[in-house]
């Protein structure tokens, strides 16, 4: 276990997450059967104010994790990063065989958590401009993956930070065997060497397609079914796209060096990661419209939420519009 | 349904600084960048036990040390290139092939772990090798003879 300042306050959110994440669980299971306005007045207020306490831990545990896995890199002399930090572990034959598995699942939730916390907001803003809150016994009903999924990571950071760091191999006293496993701290291509010129342009199509359709719904309104669904399948495309890209492309150009390794943008070109974070909020905007669209249809909801989908919409396109300006910007420079 | 004018207004402020930022980024990167970094893992330039390369086309590499180079090279081996090497007496770059190397006991760097040390003197590598438990690295051993194994 290394104890800093992040592992710390890593802990100690985690901990809130956990305690807030199970009272959640508990109060969205006894208060799922809301009918009455009495019960829509003297009810929720409480678990509402916990599911927003819940969020925002969520949202600050995620640039969290990173920090604290920063923090662990000059742990281990062969680590240079935070790629590193995620291989410890690897071919160990003790408890901290599970490090691994257990960040990659971390770093799954978390992107997961904040997803369905925007999706939750969103039903929330709609109900909460409705008369007699039609859509509370759906935004009770949210809360309980919601608190599943955030009880899960949070269980997950605190074993991670619990298990001892220290790697025993069943190799440990060859020299030989130590020299070569430092590779597995080395980033690797996904794609293979090659400039993978089609990435970039794949991504710079549906990217300008996605904000051309964004501009649609916002300023003629188109947001049926089929037009959001599209917007989302098209956003399915961009996730993996991106991914790529930031890995296979951005990373080593802007690093200048042939590092495959995102993290590294963390340290070195730390403004990049503002222009991943528009990306993502660009792709979680169309999520949370999407969520809208189907789980807040309901009759006192119709007027209300074309005009909320459209503000949804317009922070994607923010988001997409941000974050290609700073990699176009950030490209050209370097 | 159409935003408020006030949040086209507002976007296009955003987009304006978040514009702006790769600009000051790379503005405060200058002096960073005028720095020597290793090629290999973008590490800081010891040098006392810094390589070069230069391939046909006349582009230049700078490496930490032997052993990013070695990694370099097994990663890009269609290209021909000249490698330079530091001498460790006297912190001269010369050509690898001139020079003498020995793999000891002594780490260069914690965080690369290189172990390789430069000499241009045989009786310096040789002396080097037995103070601290080496060996004097040629033949098949040698650190650029081809193919490089990757480590």
């Amino acid at each position: 276990m290394i104890v800093n300042a992040y592992a710390v306050l890593t802990a100690f959110v985690s901990l809130l997450q956990f305690a807030i994440g199970l009272l959640v669980i508990t109060s969205s299971l006894g208060r799922g059967r809301v009918g009455t306005p009495v019960d829509v007045e003297n009810r929720p207020y409480l678990l509402l104010l916990l599911s927003f306490l819940l969020l925002g831990l969520n949202l600050a545990s995620w640039p969290l994790l990173y920090a604290l896995l920063q923090s662990y890199v000059p742990s281990w002399p062969d680590v240079m990063c935070i790629y590193g930090v995620t291989r410890i572990g690897t071919g160990s034959v003790g408890s901290a065989r599970h490090l691994p598995w257990l960040l990659s699942t971390v770093q799954c939730a978390k992107p997961l958590l904040v997803f369905l916390g925007g999706g939750w907001f969103v039903l929330y803003l709609a109900n909460r401009a409705t008369q007699t809150a039609p859509l509370l016994p759906r935004l009770l009903s949210g809360l309980l993956p919601l608190g599943v999924v955030s009880v899960a990571d949070a269980l997950c950071v605190g074993t991670y930070l619990a298990i001892p760091k220290q790697e025993q191999s069943l190799s440990v006293g060859c020299c030989t065997s130590a020299m070569a496993d430092r590779s597995r701290f080395l980033p690797e291509s996904l794609l293979g060497p090659g400039p993978h010129t089609w990435l970039t342009v794949a991504l710079v199509i549906v990217v300008v397609g996605l904000c051309l359709g964004l501009l649609g719904a916002i300023r003629h309104g188109r947001q049926h079914h089929r037009y959001v669904l599209g917007l989302l399948a098209g956003t399915v495309v961009a996730i993996p796209l991106g991914g790529l890209f930031l890995i296979e492309i951005a990373s080593p150009t802007l690093l200048q060096r042939p590092h495959h390794c995102p993290y590294d943008l963390v340290t070195e070109v730390p403004e990049s990661v503002l222009a991943v974070a528009l990306f993502t909020l660009g792709c979680f905007s169309v999520g949370w419209a999407a969520v809208a669209t189907w789980l807040g249809r309901a009759e006192e909801t119709l007027d209300v939420l074309p005009p909320l989908i459209g503000r949804v919409l317009f922070v994607g396109l923010f988001g997409y519009l941000g974050s290609m300006i700073m990699f176009t910007l950030e490209f050209s420079l370097s | 349904m159409n935003p408020p004018v006030s949040w086209w207004w507002a976007a296009m402020a955003g987009l304006v600084t978040v514009g702006i930022l790769p600009l000051v980024g790379q503005s405060m990167r200058e002096d960073d960048r005028l720095r020597l970094r290793c090629r290999w893992d973008g590490r800081d330039i010891d040098a006392a036990y810094r390589a070069r390369t230069l391939d046909d086309a006349g582009a230049v590499s700078e490496f930490c040390d032997v052993g990013c180079a070695r990694s370099w090279m097994g990663r890009h081996r269609s290209l021909s290139r000249t490698i330079l090497v530091t001498d460790e007496d006297s912190r001269e770059l010369f050509d690898a092939g001139e020079a003498f190397f020995v793999r000891s006991s002594i780490e260069t760097n914690s965080v690369t772990r290189n172990r390789w040390h430069v000499f241009r003197s045989r009786d310096r590598a040789e002396q080097h090798a037995r103070e601290s438990r080496g060996r004097l690295m040629v033949g098949p051993d040698h650190p650029f003879s081809f193919p490089i194994e990757i480590p």
